[in-house]
This record gives structure tokens, sequence and C-alpha cells, in this order.
């Protein structure tokens, strides 16, 4: 096959979907160079609008999505009911069930790992994580969010009666509780449970004193975070010189 | 004196082993029509299925087909070269989005003729399934698409091998394998052929094959190719094909459908049923839904529009109405969120129950489902005098006036409670509209209107025809 032929013989040849489907064929034999670097060149954003119903469902049929690649999903079918045409209004009503029904599946199927009556507390956090991220995915429907908030920090409390949380859990349970306007209760945590004064601690209590409104206190730590800030992502360093007026 | 009418019911997954409004739908039709004789013809997933209904009197045969059971070869090919000839043309056409000539496929094929064997193992067979899977598939797991293939196709063969019971019109209520056998019916014994859909057979299926996770890849997109072109072939040979309203019949149409002989025919109800509730007022705010506690009808929705609705009418109480044990996890969830939402004192989830004793006194019926065709539920509460809000899916916008006061997005739970709250602040204005909406019903969507269409379109089909 010469060159772009394969535009003329589109009914004839395999037809990849994504660039990854294209380079598996062409290094297969089965389609040429030029079919790869078409598909990758012409991949267009799966957000941009007017958006590809096909490719929005070949993602959404891949199993085990990232976190991130449900919200980004959940972020366009939210938009999407609200289209005139009534059938994309319906894909995006349905795909939203599709992925929260695969967080449901998880969960039921979790709950059943019960040895003697009782969830192993691996079990107990996997929960308390899902939940959390269900809680993440319904950012726009609030009490939604709020119940699956609720549902995560319920399981994240069980699993602290059995074994201290890793710094990752206990991170998100702070953040529970600042989605749920828990202050006090986060800041009590907080002072209880992290003894150690490390760059992301202390960066989650500038959080914590930002959303109480305290200010001084959020300066003093960014001074403190300001000579080390070690193991912070790039977002993070950010938000400190937005806070300390840097930026 | 000529002998009774004899209409043959194709049917999948429906009448008489499961429940379901496409299953009411039929057992009402065959009771309202006394002086018809039926034959059910009922395509299944399994054998040995119980009867969910008592099958009416005039309900004359009853004829199983097992899909899942491969079929042994009863009786031979007329002429095998030409058989898998027109059945590799008839993929080639499926791929065009065409719609073959099924006369040359069901005319060489004698009755207990299954063409799996010899399509799957003939040379010619093998070939075609090599060059499909190295079209379409050959990056991918061969053996997926072997299997995908072989249970896809057994079910084509099986149905194109049936023999069908004798009768004068061949009716099925769907597309898909009932259709195909419609087809087959009518090809071979050269009778009408009616098809009525409810909702659409290949866009339902669709929805099901996107929430399967264990059909992967290109096993999607087979399926879904082939529902659709098992749709294909459904509308363009149908005599007559009835949908409930003018989207689908559009869509029914854009698939083939002759656009003259595609006729909108709604559901009707028992109006004088529901227009016989006594209504009367009970004091507070009262909104119900009533449907089963599954996904689809967006559960969850319903009780976060009345955590929004409560905070605004304190004196709001909801019920959710209608069985809670198909999705018991999905229940078990939505309880939790009443819980978690403190709406336990004022959100019942009643379990089945006599709709009627609820009509009689709920202030808002409300509809959260994210797919409905035409839903029943509105045209009873409406009867009833009960106003509705819903969400805009399959017919609702039409059967609502396209009026935005009532209608919300799926999943729109704000616009959903303004909509109730908007019912609740202005009781003269719905009482006005209360009214129109009876009257509505009782013009348009009666049950025995219903049937008198039936009948004419039955009637239509077999005039200047003998009987059998």
């Amino acid at each position: 096959m010469e060159s772009f032929d394969f535009f003329s013989r589109s009914g004839n040849i395999f037809q990849p979907k994504t660039p990854v489907a294209a380079l598996k064929a062409y290094e297969t034999g089965f389609n040429p160079l030029e079919m790869f670097i078409y598909k990758s060149g012409s991949a267009k954003p799966l957000h941009e609008e007017p958006y590809d119903r096909e490719a929005l469902e070949w993602f959404l049929s891949r199993e085990d999505l990232s976190l991130d690649a449900n919200a980004l999903l959940v972020g366009i079918f939210d938009r999407m009911i609200y289209s005139e045409d009534q059938e994309f209004a319906l894909f995006a009503a349905e795909s939203i069930n599709i992925i929260e029904n695969r967080y449901n599946s998880k969960i039921e199927k979790i709950k059943k790992t019960t040895k003697n009556g009782k969830l192993p507390v691996a079990s107990i956090l996997t929960l308390g994580r899902l939940f959390y991220e269900l809680a993440t995915l319904n950012q726009n429907r609030e009490a939604i969010k709020k119940f699956y908030f609720r549902e995560s920090y319920r399981f994240f409390s069980k699993a602290r009666d059995i074994q201290a949380l890793d710094f990752k859990d206990f991170e998100t349970v702070i953040r529970i509780l600042l989605e749920l306007e828990l202050y006090d209760n986060a800041l009590s945590l907080f002072k209880k449970e992290s003894q150690s004064v490390d760059a992301k601690r202390l960066y989650l209590k500038a959080e914590i004193a930002f959303r109480m409104g305290n200010y001084t206190e959020v300066s003093s730590i960014c001074k403190q975070l300001a000579e080390d800030s070690t193991g912070l992502s790039d977002k993070q360093r950010a938000q400190i010189s937005y806070w300390m007026g840097t930026e | 004196m000529n002998r009774p009418l004899r209409v043959c019911f194709l049917l999948e997954g429906s009448y008489p082993y499961i429940t379901g409004g496409v299953s009411s739908w039929v057992h009402d039709l065959i009771q309202g029509m006394p002086e018809i004789e039926f034959v059910l013809f009922s395509i299944s997933p399994s054998e040995e299925q119980t009867l969910k209904y008592k099958l009416p009197d005039n309900v004359v045969e009853h004829l199983d087909i097992d899909l899942s059971e491969m079929k042994t070869i009863k009786s031979s090919i007329k002429n095998k070269k030409n058989t898998l000839k027109y059945i590799k043309e008839m993929h080639e056409i499926f791929g065009k989005k065409q719609v073959p000539s099924m006369e040359n496929i069901v005319d060489n094929m004698s009755e207990g003729y299954y063409a799996y064997g010899d399509s799957v193992k003939s040379a010619v067979g093998w070939e075609m399934i090599i060059h499909y899977n190295r079209l379409h598939n050959p990056i991918y797991s061969f053996s997926d698409y072997f299997w995908s293939w072989r249970s896809s196709h057994n079910m084509i063969f099986t149905i194109l091998g049936s023999t069908f019971p004798k009768a004068d019109i061949y009716h099925s209520v769907s597309t898909g394998y009932a259709g195909l056998a419609a087809v087959t019916a009518k090809i071979r014994y050269g009778k009408p052929f009616l098809l009525t859909e409810h909702g659409l057979y290949h866009k339902e299926r669709e929805m099901e094959l996107r929430k399967a996770d264990f059909i992967r890849g290109y096993q999607r997109d087979m399926w879904i190719k082939i529902y659709n072109s098992l749709s294909r072939i459904a509308y363009h040979y149908s005599d007559i094909s009835t949908s409930l309203f003018e989207y689908n019949r559009r869509i029914q149409i854009s698939l083939g459908a002759d656009k003259d002989s595609a006729v909108v025919i709604p559901n009707g109800i028992d109006v004088e049923r529901f227009s016989s509730v006594k209504r009367e007022k009970k004091a507070g705010f009262h909104v119900g839904l009533v449907g089963r506690v599954v996904p689809i009808k967006d559960i969850k929705t319903f009780i976060t529009m009345s955590k929004i609705v409560h905070e605004r009418i304190t004196d709001a109480q909801f019920y959710c109405i209608g069985p809670t044990d198909e999705d018991p996890a999905y229940y078990e969830d939505c309880v939790k969120m009443v819980t978690s939402f403190n709406l336990t004192e004022v959100f019942h989830f009643t379990g089945r129950q006599n709709v009627l004793e609820y009509y009689s006194f709920l202030d808002v019926m409300l509809l959260t489902s994210v797919r409905e065709a035409q839903p029943l539920v509105i045209l009873e509460a409406y009867a009833a005098g009960v106003p509705v809000v819903s969400t805009k899916v399959g017919n609702v916008p039409e059967m609502l006036d396209y009026d935005e006061r009532f209608l919300a997005s799926p999943k729109d739970v704000e616009r959903l409670a303004m909509n109730v709250s908007y019912i609740h602040s202005h009781p003269e204005e719905i009482a006005v509209h209360v009214e129109q909406n009876k009257e509505k019903v009782n013009h348009l969507y009666n049950k025995n209107d219903l049937y008198d269409k039936y009948r004419e379109l039955y009637r239509e089909l077999t005039d200047g025809r003998d009987r059998i």
C-alpha cells in the first residue's frame, strides 16, 4: 500500500480507533505507518466540543479507569445532559449511571469480603477511598457529594479505630472534613495525629488554617515551608507563593 | 364462514415469562380482542421458564424456542454453495449499513436446517470468519472474536431454521431476533408482518452492552452492528411498523421503515379505573414516584431532590412506590442516603402497593428516570388528577406538552426541585392544568381506542387475503 492509500481503501482494511491501536496494527504488519501518524496527529481531545460520542463510548468501555479519567468523563457528561439532542442527553445520563454502578459493584464486592463477620482493615480502607472517589465525581451535585464524603469518613474512622492511617489516607480524611466544613474537627484531628512536622503535613495544616480564615497562621506556616518544601508538588509550591503574596 | 383471525405474536425475553411494560401490553391486547385467536412464539434465553401470566382462553397455541441451545440439523440445505454465498453477501451488505435480500437466504434454507454447522465448519464459513477478523479485529484476541461470532450467528441461524406456528399475521413486539423470526415467517409462508415497538430494541441492547464490562473491544462493536442490522431488516420487511411516539417513528424510518407504513399508536390506560380515584387533600405536601427501585429510575436523584424540597417545604413527604427487591444493593444505598440526609421521617419506601391509594392524595407525581419510552405512570397520574414533574426522556416532553415548568434534564436535581416547588406555590394555576391533562388522557390515551386501532391494522393487513 502506498503512503496514504488507506483513505481510499477505508472499507477494506482495519480501521484502528486509537493511536495505540494504530501503532499496534503497524507493528503487527496490518496497517501502514501513515495510519499511525494520521491517527496520532488527528486525535481530538475528549473534552473538546462538539463531543465525539464514539470516542467517549470507546473510552468509557475500558475497565478500571482511574479517578482522573472518570472525573474527566463525568465532567463531560455533566455538560452533555443539557444537550438539546435528547439521545445525547440520555447517553450522558446513562453513562454517569454506568460509572456510578461500577463503583457500586466494587463496593458491594468488597463488602462481601468479611472474615468472621468482620471486614478486614484493608477492605475498610478501600471502601473509604472508593466513597471518596465517588464524592469527587459528584462535584456538581452538592447533596450527593456530601453523602459520599460522610460515607467515606465513616469507613476511614472505622479503620482508624483499628490502626493508624498512613499519610495519604490521613490527608484524605482531613480533606473530607474540610469539604464537610468541619474545620474544628479537622484541626483537632490534625493536632492529635500529626506529631511530625514534614513539609506535606505543614502544607495540610496551612490548608486547614486557610479554610478557617486564620491567615496569620497560614503566613507563619508558609515561611517555614519557604525554607524547606521537600516532597511538595509544583502545584502546592505555587499555592504557597500565592498565599505569601509572592505570585 | 371464515374461521377466526389467527395472529402469531413473536416475543423475545418478555411475555409470558417476564413481567414488564411490553408483557402487560401483549397480555392486555390479547384479552381485549377475545374474537381473535392468538398463538405465541417465545424466544427465550434458557429452557423451562415459569409462566408469569395466566394465558387467556384465546391463546390457542404456545411454542418456545431456546436460543442458548445448539440445534441439531434435522433437514438438508437446498443449495449449500448458493446459501453460503448469500450468507457471505449478507455480511458484506450489513457492513454497508444496507439490507440484504432475506428472500434468497430464507428460500434456500429448509425448516429444521440450522446453518451454523455449515457456515462455521465449512471452508467458506471459516474463510469468512478469518477475513472479518483481519478486517475488524486483527490486533486483538482471535478466540474472543470467534466465540462472539459463533454465539451471535448460532442465534441467528436458529431463528432462520425454526418452524413457526401457522398464522394469518406475524406480529412481532420488537425488532431483534423476534423481528428476524417474523421476517422469516413472512417470507416462508407469504403472510404479513406487523411490527410494534415500544422502545427501540437496538438502542436498548446498545445500552446493555455499554454496561457489560465482560464484552470488550471490537466484540461490543460487533454486537451493536448485529443488533442494528437486525433492526434494519425488521423495519425494511415489516408491512406496517408502529411506534409509541413520533421521535421513535423517525428513527424507524431513518433505519429503513417505509414512511407511509410507519405509524404512531400511543399506549393507552384504563381511563375509567384511574379517573375513578377520589381525590382527598391530605395535610402536608406529598410527592410520589411510582417505579422500581433500580438505577434506570435514578431514585438517588429523587432522594437528593427531596432533600432540597424538604428544606423549602418543611411539611413535605416523599414516597417511592414500587418494588425494592430487584437490585438490593442499589436499594440499600438509597436507604443509607435517606438516613444520611436526615429524611427517614419523611421519605418512605412503600414497596409494591395499590397505586390508586396514593393517587388519591399525592400532590405531585415525579419521574426521575434516565430512560423511558412512554411511561404509563404519567397517564395514570393525569387520569387520577395528579400533576407530573419529570425528566426529559423518551416521549415525556410531548406528554408534558413541552412545558418547561414541569420538565428537567436527567439528573438535574435543582431544576426538578424548582418544578416541584412551583406546583406547591401555584395551586390555582395547577388545578386548571390538571383538568386539561384529564381531558387529554381521556381523548388520546384510552386503552379501548388502542384495541380498535390494532383491530383496524389487522383488518388492513388481511383484507383480500385467504385465511389459513
